[in-house]
């Protein structure tokens, strides 16, 4: 498993698209940095009431966190949608599960090695978010406390994982073309669930919530990141970018569905390692 | 018995793959496995490495069920497509071949030295398998599959991207292993290179055996005399045709398919008693191609 996990892990960074993912990481990290900056000027020279501020703060940070989650989302599905698929496809998978390792162990290796880099990834991107928050915006994530920015982290991480067990049991169940269409379809499915969710329960619509809550079922991703800006911003009265602050609240998660989140990561991990070890490889 | 299958079985949904192949080779042996395309000998070799499950039967490879993990830690595999990570360089795909074969560091070491000599690689591990040739491809997926010093090596089309000289090498490298005792199975559509290193051969049609045995059993009994005679009249031909119906005369040399080498003695005799020169006499054995082709041909009519 570890030397699968290990290959796996080199694969992503000596390809093209560590390289790419990079370039657009120090774009978006620039083009954030300037928007925070600029955005937080205005405000501080408006000189507003102290609530503004804080909305107007919490708004840019989350902004951020939104955009930052779909990049790590990003790389997650590029690097991990055809790591089975194309190995099938192009028959080096025939050298590597004759040799003397279990099926199961070539699926968790998989996964280890695109988790660390996922995480990896995830802990610069968190790390480089709060640096350019807490230079501009220090009264905002000063406030967070350690624990809540541990916590933040956590569920910034949690999201890339989920996606990454989705992707390997798509990787590992079709082929690369349609395992990204696969992932990315669901993948936007979570997204236009979580903000179904969030107008069945501003509009007190029973169906559409309930219509919302089954999309986060099949698609809990978008349910991860209002976690993560609840942890944040709950307080505020803001837990999505797409509403008007005040206007929809409340719509955190349950913790239930953070419970529901790791049992989704296990059960297809589980699922994928089942369904791999009674696979054909032709 | 080093291979051992009965009545192994596969179907794809309801083409047949495969259909109650049994053979059994020995150790030391090299084993030929023939058959025209779409035969199912791919199915079959991807069943005992494991690839593919059977549908019904068993199979056991060095003793045990196939798909034992720790048997696999003695068998080599090179596959018909070979096709390996190109963003390696030759040396990180035989580290990563023998951290899987779970070798320890300085046998690694030792191993990968062995083979890269072995297989007429060495100085080009340092380079990306992107850059090499199909020929050097091939050539380094059986390095791999030769890194456990594997006692069943089993090689798909192994020379399909060789040269003359690359072709004889690696045959080479299959006898040397049998003079290890080490057993061998080669799928190959090169019929020579089959009956030049194969001490037993299986010939599958349709997803079937169609014959096995030693590979002089399956060539025996079909001898090919040529005779060169001068002087070829109506009863020379008459009494030839007693032994080969479909015998076929070419200016001065009469072709015939005769049962045994017993049998030149006395054609000899008659071509003389009945008025011909005889000057030359050459019994040979009938080429695997002949039989190959006899037998697939006569399954198709079937």
């Amino acid at each position: 498993m570890i030397s699968i996990a290990l290959a796996t892990f080199k694969e992503a960074l000596r390809k093209k698209i560590f390289l790419l993912v990079g370039i657009i990481t120090f774009i978006y990290l620039v083009l954030l940095t300037l928007i925070t900056y600029y955005a937080c000027s205005q405000n501080t020279a408006s000189k507003g009431s102290f609530d503004i501020y804080m909305m107007a703060s919490s708004f840019i940070s989350i902004l951020g966190f939104y955009f930052s989650s779909m990049l790590v989302a990003f790389l997650t599905i590029m690097a991990s949608v055809g790591s089975i698929s194309s190995e099938t496809e192009s028959g080096i998978l025939h050298s590597i599960i004759t040799r003397p390792i279990k099926r199961r162990d070539y699926i968790l290796g998989k996964y280890l090695g695109l988790a660390i880099l996922t995480v990896l990834y995830s802990i610069f991107l968190y790390a480089a978010l709060l640096i350019i928050y807490l230079v501009i915006q220090p009264s905002l994530v000063h406030s967070f406390g350690t624990l809540v920015l541990v916590k933040g982290l956590l569920f910034f991480i949690l999201e890339p994982l989920a996606i990454l067990a989705l992707s390997l049991y798509s990787s590992s169940s079709f082929k690369t073309l349609g395992s990204g269409i696969f992932v990315i379809a669901i993948y936007i499915l979570g997204l236009i669930g979580g903000i179904v969710e969030q107008v069945g329960s501003a509009v007190s619509s029973d169906t559409v919530y309930k219509i919302g809550i089954i999309s986060s079922l099949i698609s809990p991703f978008d349910v991860i990141y209002r976690k993560l800006t609840n942890t944040f911003f709950g307080n505020v009265g803001m837990t999505n970018s797409f509403f008007v602050p005040g206007s929809i609240s409340n719509t955190a998660p349950s913790t239930f569905m953070t419970i529901y989140v790791f049992a989704y990561i296990i059960g297809l991990i589980l699922i994928t390692v089942r369904k791999f070890k009674k696979k054909d490889i032709g | 018995m080093v291979i051992e299958t009965v009545d192994i079985t596969k179907y794809y949904g309801k083409k047949l793959g495969c259909r109650n192949v049994c053979i059994s080779v020995d150790k030391g042996q090299i084993f030929g496995l023939l058959g025209p395309n779409g035969a199912g000998k791919s199915t079959f070799v991807k069943m005992l490495v494991g690839l593919i499950h059977p549908t019904s039967g068993k199979g056991f490879l060095l003793g045990k069920p196939i798909g034992d993990i720790n048997t696999r830690k003695k068998i080599g595999y090179l596959p018909e497509n070979f096709k390996y990570q190109e963003w390696m360089t030759g040396a990180d795909l035989l580290s990563f071949h023998a951290s899987l074969y779970k070798l320890d560091k300085r046998l690694s070491h030792e191993r990968i030295e062995d083979v890269l000599h072995l297989v007429k690689l060495s100085g080009n591990e340092r380079y990306k398998i992107s850059t090499y040739s199909k020929g050097m491809q091939q050539r380094i997926g059986l390095a791999c599959a030769l890194l456990p010093e594997p006692d069943l090596l089993f090689l798909d089309e192994p020379t399909s991207a060789l040269d003359p000289i690359g072709r004889k090498e690696v045959r080479d490298i299959m006898l040397e292993l049998r003079s290890h005792g080490k057993t061998v199975l080669l799928n190959s559509h090169l019929l020579s290179e089959v009956e030049t290193v194969c001490d037993s051969i299986a010939i599958i049609n349709k997803g079937e055996i169609v014959k096995q045995g030693n590979t002089d059993e399956i060539l025996e009994g079909k001898l090919v005399l040529e005779a060169v005679v001068e002087g070829i009249n109506s009863s020379i031909i008459n009494s030839l045709k007693k032994y080969d119906s479909e015998l076929i005369i070419n200016n001065n040399k009469i072709t015939l398919s005769i049962e045994s080498k017993d049998n030149v003695h006395e054609i000899a005799c008659m071509i003389v008693e009945n008025g011909g020169r005889l000057y030359g006499l050459t019994p040979r054995r009938e080429s695997l191609e002949n039989v190959f082709i006899n037998l697939v041909e006569g399954g198709d009519q079937v």
